[in-house]
């Protein structure tokens, strides 16, 4: 009787839903290439907001009309809709998306595929990151991609690097792209208020490189002019890691290493005898290698833990992360802690909430840098072999010139303390037919500690009896984005990928910094307990950019693509007559490859052709850059005082880049062969110059918008698989020339005499040549050096200089090489920069031939009596002459790595799914003609961009050995 | 579900709501409007001139330096290549000391320049009123003054730059340079009270500064009218101005205050680093600078009491300036002005036109008895003028006083065996590649 009871009940239920004309429809969702069932794919009966999503094996159920179409969507996928038709069971195969259109790409504030993007975009994705062992985010950049180069400033642990994407749109502004994480433009550059004067702070180095799934470097303004007022050096996308659908990964990763200064790139100094010679001093018994005395062979380690799960419905990714690089000079190391959640729940199959938060706490140990007279770099290069370490009581010796940099590099303490979290929560809703409204909000809160005493044990610290600082540095950036979607494909022909949306940041930056001296005892280093506070302030900064935006993509067939993307960016950093600017893009692509008369060839794969033109803005002027100001503290005799510091500029506005570019992707012979090309023209006009008045006005500089600059150039990106049989052999290979001139200054006046090296900025050159007297060498009969009369007015004066050198390569170029037979992998990648200058101005100091410098061992030629031939002057002097101007190109290998992978028999059994161990050197060799340590460093002349390719007693990048494991359970 | 949405949606659109959103004023800064326009303002930014008198370009650190630097008085031991081009006296237009001094003396100049420009508008006791003006005329004229001694004829300026339309300027003549700063003398002269805090102007700073101004104009023009101008100031500031000599030379470095007439104070958190610059390495000084070893020969046997106070020597027997002590705080004071100027420059004005002999002497003596020498015998006009230039350089060693006795006295090409064209420093190549009216000295 029960059964019947229950039949009657099912029937009555079934009737009803006949009245309701619902049936239940429920199925397998499998992916078309393995068949493996697909959890987690949205099922939406069409036209509505109704559906489900598919469970762990792949089955759906759900009641539908008997009349509904059912779409089927997953990322990554192709969509299906498939009618009902009264059908109860329908089983459905999804296929890749990259099948028909590549892999998908994250672009400004959307996803697209590959193949559909206009615009010059490039893409790095975990697996590259994941074979650098470089832990730091710009170190992971460095030589991957066309066009965007990066300096080092210096190789200390956590230093800065210069960034910048072809050339460089600016002189005076920031050249910095945008950096954007998970949708999250986040804050970057230098913050540190201790002056390290070359081994600044660098707020990038604060990421986890291990934690990133997916960097998306926009270079044009087809793919940038979206991100408006920032755009114009380029923007860097990047999205973290997603819990995985399905199924849990551990992945634990541990590398140790070793690195070093390399020796052969020492320079070879004079002995205590040549010093001897050289300056009739007659020291017996002490050849002091100070080099030596201070270089330490530093240990790096790096263990990465993540933990990837989900369901259908909820995903999580958890990772920790610890990274220890020692610092090769003594006293310095970089300590990493980082942490990362990520997770998304969808409440309903169109609802999704989810949000992600890194947290980082550093701890950077540091020295004083270049141009300083207390880094123990500079001073171990600067004193002479003739003077101990230690003096005969076992104190350190303080006889010599420069303070002693072993008591510094003891002694000194000098920290920078890392707070950051980065974060965001966003919800994301579909609703009618392609319609999906996202709404964002994301916090980086920058918080930095630095804490820095010179104890009376060192030259600093005695001169004031306890140099203390303490400085902090809270910096926050809140940002709120909504975008509205919608994308649809009308007659299977026409699809239209249309967003408009809002965005609003708000900067804020407090900082305090206090200066403290006479210190009663060494152990008493806050500054609590200073006897006499020297200098205090505390500051504050706010700032707010309130934008609207709006792209509309369109396709016929996916081949013929059009783009066009406009913003408006409102900033209180510009003058009054000039609060929004305006920047419009719009591109055009033609897939060739879809034509029928190229369908036919077979080993063309791919041929598309992209044309762009739009504007991009550069906003990295100082705040209230436009207004007439006051400034306090000019304190006198007890009272405080104020002074003019400013003058005003009420049409202050952002610079303005018009890109145009032209481009192709060719892919063939089943995509063994990809390159991609491009050329561009960019024009920056309305530049922002801090142009030079005369001081006799009272001040030195104005910002205003004068001037225009143009970059041109060529990329080329080229992918192979040159083997690929059990051997294989592919080779990645990118190609970028850049050529820089500026076109037009104000009154065309030169902004000369910059940095160390008198660098310069003159109408019709790149930006920052390096203008300075010619030296024809070295007299024979008097030893002093000669300089060429241009004016031949019989004097040397500055009307004599000329450009000596240009600090911009010709080109720079990157090659990765891999090879891998059965379970082992090689991997070499070489990096070249050709045809750059480098002012080497540590030799103003180390071949002066005059004062107490120590003196390189090319000095023990130099000119003794007259007669002599030689191009070492008798004494030096202090013209920036052509003298120190040295070719600055080098090949590096930057990295060889030789990995072996466990059989996955073996490692089955103890639980794993992988398991690789590798070893891998890091800066391997150089290749160059430079006669400096690293052709790769700057000197950090202050923030312009104007400051290039000059060394001054910097600090080298290192050599690292590594071996490391990597495990994925 | 959709109650999430729509407060999504609307926390959203708050965003949007706030119009004036971009508009934010600095929090470290005041507008130029806002910045002087009351009493307390004015008073403020007449402080803030009087700062400039601290600056490195300044008596802060290189006017004093170069003075002695350029001269004989010192010889370039550190690592400031710029230094060398001064002691060498071959300087290039692109020297960051020269434009030091140059920007600093017209930073100065601006500062007072938006004051008076401003001032007449404000409402004011009249007390203040002449005491800020009585500043602000000081301070200008003393800048002008600096800028005309080591350049020439340059620029006056009597208006503050406020926009761009002002700030290309030609040279003024020399003539016009010196009208201008006697004209604002003469009325600072009247404005000023007679008795100022230490490190403040007074009516008799202005007295003493038009003395040296008249000396150093009668040097130029042969005029002997400016000559006894120059003897009458001296002699108001000697007679009326209650100044003392102090009884020690030692302690006008050791905190006696009756014989200053205008001095730049300093304290920890406005500091100088004079003493840095001066003290040797093993005193973790950074010795940019040295008594040159000429100067300590003939000084050291010939002047104990005042070489004693001046120079000091290390452990390694080198030696240093110790006019300047306070290496860890750097909170010396540098003399502008002090009375033993006063004797002094009286006494060149009479040697110069043939004034009495026993007066010269008279004025001489003060200065040699209190250092503890015999009385001097000199004679004639031309060993008298020797003998008073002696004095000044063991008087004023590193007090910004050498370079521009020899310069004004027109003895620097004996003395120093230089062209005459390069008493004149170069006008800063900034200056001159950014002010389309400007012209380079000869020989540079």
């Amino acid at each position: 009787m029960k059964k019947h009871y229950l039949l009657l009940l099912l029937l009555s239920a079934l009737f009803g839903q006949l009245v309701a004309q619902d049936i239940p429809v429920s199925g397998l969702i499998t992916a078309a290439d393995d068949n493996s069932p697909l959890p987690g794919v949205t099922v939406l009966i069409k036209g509505t907001s109704q559906g489900t999503t598919s469970d762990l094996n792949g089955k759906y159920s759900l009641a539908a009309p008997s009349d509904a179409i059912l779409v089927f969507s997953f990322v990554g996928m192709q969509t299906q809709e498939i009618p009902v038709n009264n059908k109860r069971v329908i089983n459905v195969k999804l296929s890749d998306q990259d099948v028909a259109l590549g892999e998908l790409v994250v672009v400004g504030y959307s996803t697209t595929s590959k193949k559909l993007i206009s615009g010059s975009v490039e893409l790095l994705n975990e697996d590259e990151i994941k074979n650098i062992p470089v832990r730091t985010l710009d170190g992971v950049l460095q030589g991957q991609t066309a066009g965007l180069t990066i300096t080092p400033q210096s190789g200390t642990p956590g230093g800065q690097n210069m960034m910048k994407l072809r050339g460089g749109s600016s002189i005076n502004a920031s050249n910095q792209p945008l950096l954007v994480i998970d949708g999250i433009p986040v804050i970057t550059g230098q913050t540190s208020q201790v002056s390290m004067l070359g081994q600044e702070l660098n707020a990038m180095t604060d990421i986890n490189p291990n934690d990133i799934e997916s960097m998306t470097i926009l270079k044009d303004a087809s793919a940038t002019s979206v991100y408006g007022a920032r755009a114009s050096n380029g923007v860097i996308l990047i999205t973290t890691k997603k819990g995985s659908r399905g199924k849990t990964d551990v992945s634990l990763n541990m590398s140790y290493g070793w690195q070093n200064l390399p020796k052969e790139r020492l320079i070879p100094m004079m002995s205590a005898d040549d010093w001897n010679a050289y300056k009739g001093t007659n020291v017996q018994g002490i050849n002091t290698n100070w080099m030596d005395e201070i270089l330490v062979t530093a240990p790096t380690a790096n263990t990465e833990l993540s933990v990837s799960s989900g369901n259908d419905k909820f995903r999580l990714f958890i990772s920790g992360n610890y990274y220890d690089q020692g610092g090769v000079v003594m006293g310095t190391s970089y300590q990493r802690y980082s942490g990362r959640i990520n997770a998304d729940y969808k409440i309903l199959p169109n609802l999704t909430v989810g949000g992600g938060v890194g947290i980082t706490y550093s701890n950077n140990k540091r020295v004083e840098g270049d141009a300083t007279t207390n880094g123990p770099l500079p001073n171990a290069m600067s004193i002479p072999a003739i003077y101990p370490v230690f003096d005969s009581t076992g104190a350190y010796d303080e006889t010599m010139y420069y303070a002693n940099p072993v008591a510094i590099a003891n002694n000194s303490i000098n920290r920078a303390y890392t707070n950051r979290e980065v974060g965001n929560v966003y919800l994301e809703y579909k609703f009618l037919d392609g319609f999906t409204f996202t709404s964002k909000f994301g916090v980086d809160l920058y918080d930095l500690r630095e804490h820095s005493y010179d104890p009376t044990t060192t030259r600093q610290g005695k001169k004031y009896n306890g140099l203390g600082i303490e400085g902090t540095n809270y910096a926050s950036n809140i940002t709120v984005n909504n975008v509205l979607q919608y994308i649809h494909t009308f007659k299977e022909k026409h699809s239209i990928d249309a967003l408009i949306g809002q965005s609003y940041e708000k900067y804020c930056r407090r900082t305090t910094y206090i200066e403290g001296i006479n210190f009663p005892n060494d152990d008493l280093q806050y500054l609590t307990s200073a006897g006499t506070i020297r200098y205090a302030s505390a500051t504050a900064l706010d700032r707010v950019m309130n934008s609207y935006f709006a792209q509309f993509k369109y396709n016929f067939k996916f081949k013929y693509i059009f783009t066009i993307t406009a913003r408006a960016d409102g900033s209180s950093k510009f003058g009054e007559n000039n609060k929004y600017g305006y920047f419009p893009a719009g591109s055009f692509a033609w897939r060739m490859s879809e034509e029928p008369f190229l369908k036919k060839i077979s080993w063309i794969n791919e041929l598309k052709l992209r044309a762009i033109y739009g504007l991009t803005g550069n906003d990295g002027i100082g705040d209230f850059a436009s207004l007439g100001l006051y400034g306090a503290g000019y304190n006198y005799g007890g009272s405080s005082g104020i002074a003019p510091t400013q003058l005003p500029n009420p049409d202050l506005k952002w610079e303005t880049t018009t890109q145009t570019g032209l481009g192709f992707d060719f892919s063939i012979l089943k995509n063994r062969i990809t390159l991609n090309f491009d050329l561009y023209y960019n024009r920056t006009k309305d530049l922002l110059l801090e142009r030079p008045i005369p001081s006799s006005s009272g001040f030195y500089t104005i910002s205003s918008n004068i001037g225009q600059l143009e970059n041109k150039g060529m990329e080329i990106l080229l992918n192979t698989v040159n083997i690929d049989k059990a051997f294989t052999w592919t080779t990645n290979f990118n190609f970028a020339m850049n050529r820089n001139k500026v076109l037009s200054l104000y009154e065309d006046q030169p902004i000369d005499d910059q940095g160390r090296g008198g660098s310069r900025v003159e109408v019709g050159q790149p930006i920052g040549i390096f203008y300075g007297y010619n030296c024809l060498g070295v007299d024979p009969t008097t030893g002093s050096l000669v300089y060429e009369d241009l004016d031949g007015d019989g004097v040397i004066t500055s009307a004599d200089r000329m450009k000596t050198g240009d600090p911009n390569p010709d080109f720079t170029a990157g090659m990765t090489n891999v090879f891998s037979y059965k379970n082992f992998e090689l991997s070499i990648f070489l990096q070249a920069v050709y045809g750059n200058d480098i002012f080497n101005g540590t030799l103003i100091y180390l071949e002066s031939g005059t004062g107490e410098d120590a003196q390189t061992a090319r000095m023990n030629d130099r000119w003794k009596k007259p007669g002599d031939i030689t191009q070492f002057p008798k004494e030096g002097d202090s013209y920036k002459s052509s003298r120190f101007i040295e070719d600055g190109s080098f090949l590096k290998v930057r990295n060889i790595t030789l990995s072996y992978t466990f059989k996955k028999e073996w490692v089955k059994h103890i639980g794993m799914k992988s398991a690789k161990i590798y070893g891998t050197v890091q800066n391997a060799y150089t290749f160059t003609n430079y006669t400096g340590m690293d052709p790769e460093v700057n000197y950090y002349g202050g923030s312009s961009n104007i400051v290039q390719g000059t060394d001054f007693f910097t600090h080298p990048q290192t050599r690292t050995f590594l071996i490391g494991l990597s495990f994925l359970f | 579900m959709k109650k999430i949405v729509y407060i999504f949606i609307a926390l959203a659109l708050t965003t949007l709501s706030c119009k004036k959103m971009l508009d934010i004023q600095p929090t470290d800064s005041i507008s130029s409007e806002q910045a002087i326009n009351d009493a307390a303002g004015v008073q403020k930014a007449i402080t803030g001139a009087y700062y400039s008198l601290h600056d490195a370009g300044n008596y802060g650190r290189n006017m004093v330096i170069v003075e002695d630097l350029a001269a004989d008085n010192l010889s370039w031991t550190g690592t400031m290549r710029d230094y060398l081009q001064i002691n060498e006296n071959l300087i290039a237009a692109d020297n960051a000391i020269i434009d030091g001094i140059w920007t600093s003396n017209y930073d100065c100049i601006n500062r007072v320049n938006n004051v008076l420009y401003r001032i007449d508008g404000i409402s004011m006791s009249d007390d203040n009123r002449d005491l800020y003006t009585g500043d602000a005329l000081f301070l200008r004229a003393l800048s002008h003054f600096n800028l005309l001694n080591y350049f020439g004829g340059i620029p006056i300026k009597t208006m503050p730059t406020l926009d761009l339309s002002t700030i290309n300027q030609a040279r003024n003549s020399v003539a016009d340079v010196y009208s201008q700063i006697i004209a604002d003398l003469t009325t600072a002269e009247q404005l000023l009270p007679p008795k100022r805090p230490l490190g403040w102007a007074s009516s008799f700073s202005a007295k003493a500064l038009l003395a040296r101004v008249y000396l150093t104009k009668y040097h130029l023009t042969g005029d002997v009218a400016t000559a006894t101008l120059a003897i009458t100031k001296a002699g108001e500031v000697i007679g009326d101005g209650g100044f003392i000599m102090a009884p020690a030379f030692a302690d006008l470095y050791n905190g006696n205050t009756t014989e200053s007439i205008f001095e730049v104070v300093f304290d920890a958190q406005n500091s100088n680093r004079l003493a840095q610059y001066f003290f040797p390495v093993s005193l973790t000084g950074r010795y940019e600078v040295s008594p040159s070893p000429a100067f300590v020969e003939g000084f050291r046997t010939t002047d104990t009491v005042r070489f004693q106070a001046s120079i000091a020597f290390d452990s390694k027997n080198l030696p240093y300036g110790i006019k300047y002590k306070d290496y860890t705080s750097g909170t010396d004071r540098v003399y502008v002005l002090r009375l033993a100027e006063m004797y002094l420059i009286r006494a060149e004005a009479r040697a110069y036109t043939n004034g009495e002999i026993e007066a010269i002497r008279d004025d001489i003596n003060v200065v040699r008895t209190r250092a503890g020498l015999d009385p001097t015998t000199a004679a004639d006009y031309p060993e008298l003028k020797l003998v008073i230039e002696n004095e000044r350089r063991h008087e004023f060693a590193f007090e910004s006083q050498r370079w521009s006795d020899l310069v004004r006295t027109k003895r620097a090409a004996t003395v120093l065996g230089i062209d005459p064209k390069y008493t004149l420093f170069p006008i800063p190549l900034s200056e001159l590649q950014t002010n389309n009216l400007m012209t380079q000295n000869p020989g540079y």
